[in-house]
């Protein structure tokens, strides 16, 4: 993992700017390390490992702040199709973006308070549960995916996209009691699909520009 | 210069891959489209259920007007389709569904618990 412990920031690790895929993914195992290789050389010592530290904490700040606008946004939206637990999931760009450019630990912050804070601010009790089984499918099978490699950040947040529908749409069954709403997995899939597949499209595009300024920041 | 060979070998990988999920994905959403549009059959009743409550049966044939769950939402049977006309939930998805007349097709209001389904004959006879 740590194979570059002397360059805590992964400065000297450039030179694929072209793959947002590979350098997204170098970025998160050189961001992944960097607290832990600051740490081991004792480069800047304490002063500049809190100063990562802080830089970190005011990032996923930031990324918590966007995820709560595309949350709000997508609130005022009306839904495109009329099935319930349908959604554009605008704030799973933050996750994906934070999946490739952070760590999973961060990323799955992010989700969580994302997540708790639209349900007080615009949602109510029963939305929470709802949301929060989507987005709580979607951030694992994102999570496993991101890392494993199979799949471009587009297939990642594809899959993103279709878990979070069959994760809401499998809570309402719950709650309510009903059975399989077999005539609603054709849409769910169809719009989770299209969805996805636009909101890692973007991701993707996000990733690849703010690798190399993340890379100096972090 | 390896590397980058690499990376550009592993992107057309992945390119792929991404471009083999979504084809299944939708193989399989289409599918279950054609499934459920080739089983459907006609209504017969109306299966209401607010909440925990027990069910309550509405005949498709015959027309009238029912007020839900203590007048949040409002049910109406007119020639052989049910649909929902007035709701204070916030996303009004009910209403927005429409209208609905065969078997399987289903209004679920989630924020007010309400759960309308189409019965056909097989199984109002069950
Ligand atoms: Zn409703």
């Amino acid at each position: 993992m740590s194979k570059l412990p002397s360059d805590p920031r992964g400065k000297n690790s450039s030179g694929d700017v072209g793959c947002p895929d590979a350098s997204a993914d170098k970025a998160c195992e050189n961001s992944g390390n960097s607290l832990r290789g600051a740490k081991k050389s004792g480069i800047g010592n304490g002063a500049g490992r809190n100063k990562i530290i802080l830089r970190r904490c005011v990032t996923v700040s930031m990324l918590v702040a966007a995820a709560m606008v595309l949350s709000y946004v997508e609130s005022l939206i009306p839904p495109i199709v009329p099935i319930p637990g349908v959604k554009i999931g605008l704030a799973n760009s933050v996750t994906l973006f934070a999946l490739y450019s952070l760590s999973i630990k961060e990323a799955g912050a992010i989700s969580l308070v994302r997540v708790c804070l639209s349900a007080l601010l615009f949602g109510n009790a029963v939305g929470l549960l709802y949301s929060a089984s989507g987005a709580l499918l979607s951030f694992v099978m994102m999570a496993l995916l991101s890392r494993s490699r199979i799949f471009s950040c587009v297939g990642v947040s594809v899959v993103g996209g279709v878990a979070h529908n069959v994760g809401q749409v499998l809570a309402a069954m719950a709650v309510m009691q009903t059975p399989w709403l077999i005539t609603y997995l054709a849409p769910l899939l169809i719009s989770g699909v299209i969805a996805g597949a636009g909101i890692g499209i973007l991701s993707g595009i996000l990733i690849k520009k703010t690798t190399t300024l993340l890379k100096k920041l972090l | 210069m390896q590397e980058k060979e690499v990376n550009v070998e592993g992107k057309r990988r992945r390119l792929l891959a991404d471009v083999i999920l979504i084809l299944v994905i939708l193989a399989i959403g289409f599918s279950v489209f054609l499934i459920v549009r080739l089983t459907e059959d006609e209504g017969v009743m109306v299966a209401v259920r607010v909440g925990d409550g027990e069910e309550q049966l509405y005949s498709l044939s015959v027309d009238g007007e029912y007020v839900l769950n203590g007048g949040t939402n409002k049910l109406v049977i007119s020639g052989g389709e049910a649909y929902m006309v007035e709701a204070n939930c916030p996303d009004r998805t009910c209403v927005r569904t429409g209208k609905i007349s065969k078997t399987g097709e289903k209004i679920v209001c989630l924020p007010n618990k309400i759960y309308i389904s189409i019965l056909g004959a097989e199984e109002v006879l069950r």
